[in-house]
């Protein structure tokens, strides 16, 4: 289990992330929080990256930064910013991690031509990686996340940047990776995670907002969601979330205590909660 | 107010990482040794090997232009000792910083800081060597009028001397960040006591110096490169980002 006690994280005045209590077992978890919310923040301490101002972090007990390469071994990380070396090919490239991750080269090879297999790149395995979409790149990405085969995999916007048919393809890779390992995945996008979450994490205010499944989240709203033809006016109170089309035309979604006049009432979805509860920081 | 207690299997887990720990006392370079043989030489300055070219070409160009320069061979290896090191440190950082590399190797399991030291200890060992070259091919470049072992132990007293400051700079995570200070700072006080006292008059100081008081002085001053190396290494920097990369 890692265990997130009261952590702190404060950068002079300014505190990017305030008393954070969370207990995480095997699973997906889904950090998802508008941008500055303090999610890179959180995963770069769980990275060991950064250092708590307070509080502590511990894996079955012991202080991470205690444990120092012993803790690294069981961990993989994607930045949300990942970079490469251009002239290398993919092989080259996850040879040279998992020469950093101490991996023998006899068992690096064979791990190696596992997970290309898994992110499908084994045809691309010797080509330069300058020559690669933004999609493929990830890939590679999550590839040397996974080489040592990781107790905690650690994602911090691993879709960003990516069409709507890889950020696809990137939720069913996960699937297949989230088995017996706790999976931490930061997003602003509200669909990556929505389907393969265990739980959601949510951030408000640099605090920890809740850590449910999504089907919980979604009902803090329920009953308050309705859909309008777009243009109608909002009655009083009412909060206005998005937008769609439908066959029918253009509707708003809209959370409000009682149903606006000509307002059908729809289940509330992780994106209207997400839109909902951050409404005041410009969503 | 309730107290959660750790679990049987926590405590237990705790106790033995104490143990494991605490009996053994940790050794640098026993574990920079065995990192160094599961990782290879080769990728040991992987993606920098276009930086250690470019680092020795400068230190031909010091040859080069020093060949000629006898009367200030000594004044001139000691200010300039350090700059394949400089050099090195100052690119591979640089170069990795724009490459974006930086953050997934600080998770791996040989961390940056690791790689760091065992990198410096590297540089130092090639620096020496590189100096004793440098050293014997001026004594024979100026006939004689540079003696080899002086222009070894005057160059490695700079290259020690600017490991270590480079080391004691690297506990602040403050002074980290800003990984060109110490470059600067050294090439501004070369320039400040070349420009205030004559170069050849410094030089004179150099051979005055007897073989075994330089001798010591390198021996001392790689006594405090590798303890402070040691400090870097078990310590490293907490507070902040716990980046290394030779800054």
């Amino acid at each position: 289990m890692l265990q997130i006690d009261n952590v702190t994280k404060q950068y002079g005045k300014f505190t990017a992330l305030s008393e954070i209590d969370l207990s995480l077992e095997n699973g997906v978890y889904g950090l998802l929080a508008p941008n500055g919310a303090g999610k890179t923040t959180l995963l770069k301490m769980l990275a060991t990256l950064l250092f708590p101002t307070s509080g502590q972090i511990r894996l079955d007990g012991e202080d991470i930064f205690q444990m120092e390469s012993r803790y690294r071994e069981k961990i993989g990380y994607l930045p949300q910013e990942f970079g490469y070396y251009k002239n290398n090919t993919p092989r080259q490239f996850l040879r040279y991690i998992a020469a950093l991750k101490g991996i023998p080269a006899k068992r690096a090879k064979l791990r190696i031509e596992e997970l290309l297999e898994t992110v499908s790149m084994t045809e691309h395995g010797d080509k330069k990686m300058k020559k690669f979409s933004g999609g493929m790149i990830q890939r590679i990405g999550i590839a040397q996340a996974m080489l040592n085969d990781p107790e905690i995999l650690i994602l911090d916007e691993p879709t960003a940047g990516l069409d709507p048919k890889e950020r696809a393809r990137f939720r069913n890779l996960l699937h297949g990776l989230a088995e017996n390992r706790i999976v931490l995945l930061s997003t602003h996008i509200v669909s990556d995670v929505e389907t393969i979450a265990h739980q959601v994490i949510l951030l408000r205010g640099h605090r920890l907002h809740a850590c449910q499944p999504p089907g919980e989240i979604c009902r803090t709203l329920s009953d308050r969601v309705f859909e309008l033809p777009l243009g109608e006016a909002l009655p009083e109170g009412a909060v206005f979330l998005s937008e769609r089309q439908t066959g029918a035309g253009a509707v708003q979604r809209v959370a409000c205590e009682t149903a606006p006049e000509g307002g059908m009432p729809v289940p509330a979805g992780l994106e209207d909660v997400f839109l909902y509860l951050y409404r005041e920081e410009g969503v | 107010m309730n107290i959660p207690m750790p679990e049987e299997n926590e405590k237990r887990a705790a106790v033995a990482a104490i143990l494991k720990e605490g009996w053994r006392p940790r050794r640098m370079l026993p574990e920079l040794w065995r990192m160094l043989r599961r990782m290879g030489l080769r990728y040991m300055f992987y993606g920098a090997q276009d930086v250690l070219f470019l680092a020795a070409c400068g230190v031909l160009a010091v040859f080069l232009l020093l060949r000629e320069q006898g009367d200030v061979a000594y004044a001139a290896l000691f200010a300039g000792a350090p700059l394949c090191y400089m050099l090195f440190c100052g690119i591979a950082a640089w170069k990795e910083r724009q490459i974006g590399v930086m953050q997934w190797k600080m998770a791996c399991t040989y961390d940056l800081r690791q790689l760091t030291a065992c990198r410096m200890l590297l540089l130092g060992g090639l620096g020496a060597a590189l100096e004793a070259l440098l050293g014997l091919f001026l004594s024979a470049g100026t006939g004689g009028e540079v003696e080899v072992l002086r222009a070894v132990g005057v160059s490695l007293c700079g290259l020690f001397a600017y490991g270590w400051a480079q080391l004691l700079l690297l506990r602040s995570a403050k002074w980290a960040r800003n990984g060109w200070l110490l470059p600067c700072a050294w090439i501004m006080a070369q320039a400040a006591l070349l420009a205030a006292v004559d170069p050849r008059r410094l030089n004179g100081f150099f051979v005055q110096v007897p073989l075994a008081v330089l001798g010591t002085g390198v021996l001392l001053l790689l006594a405090a490169f590798l303890w402070a190396l040691r400090g870097y290494y078990f310590y490293g920097n907490r507070g902040g980002i716990r980046f290394a990369a030779n800054r």
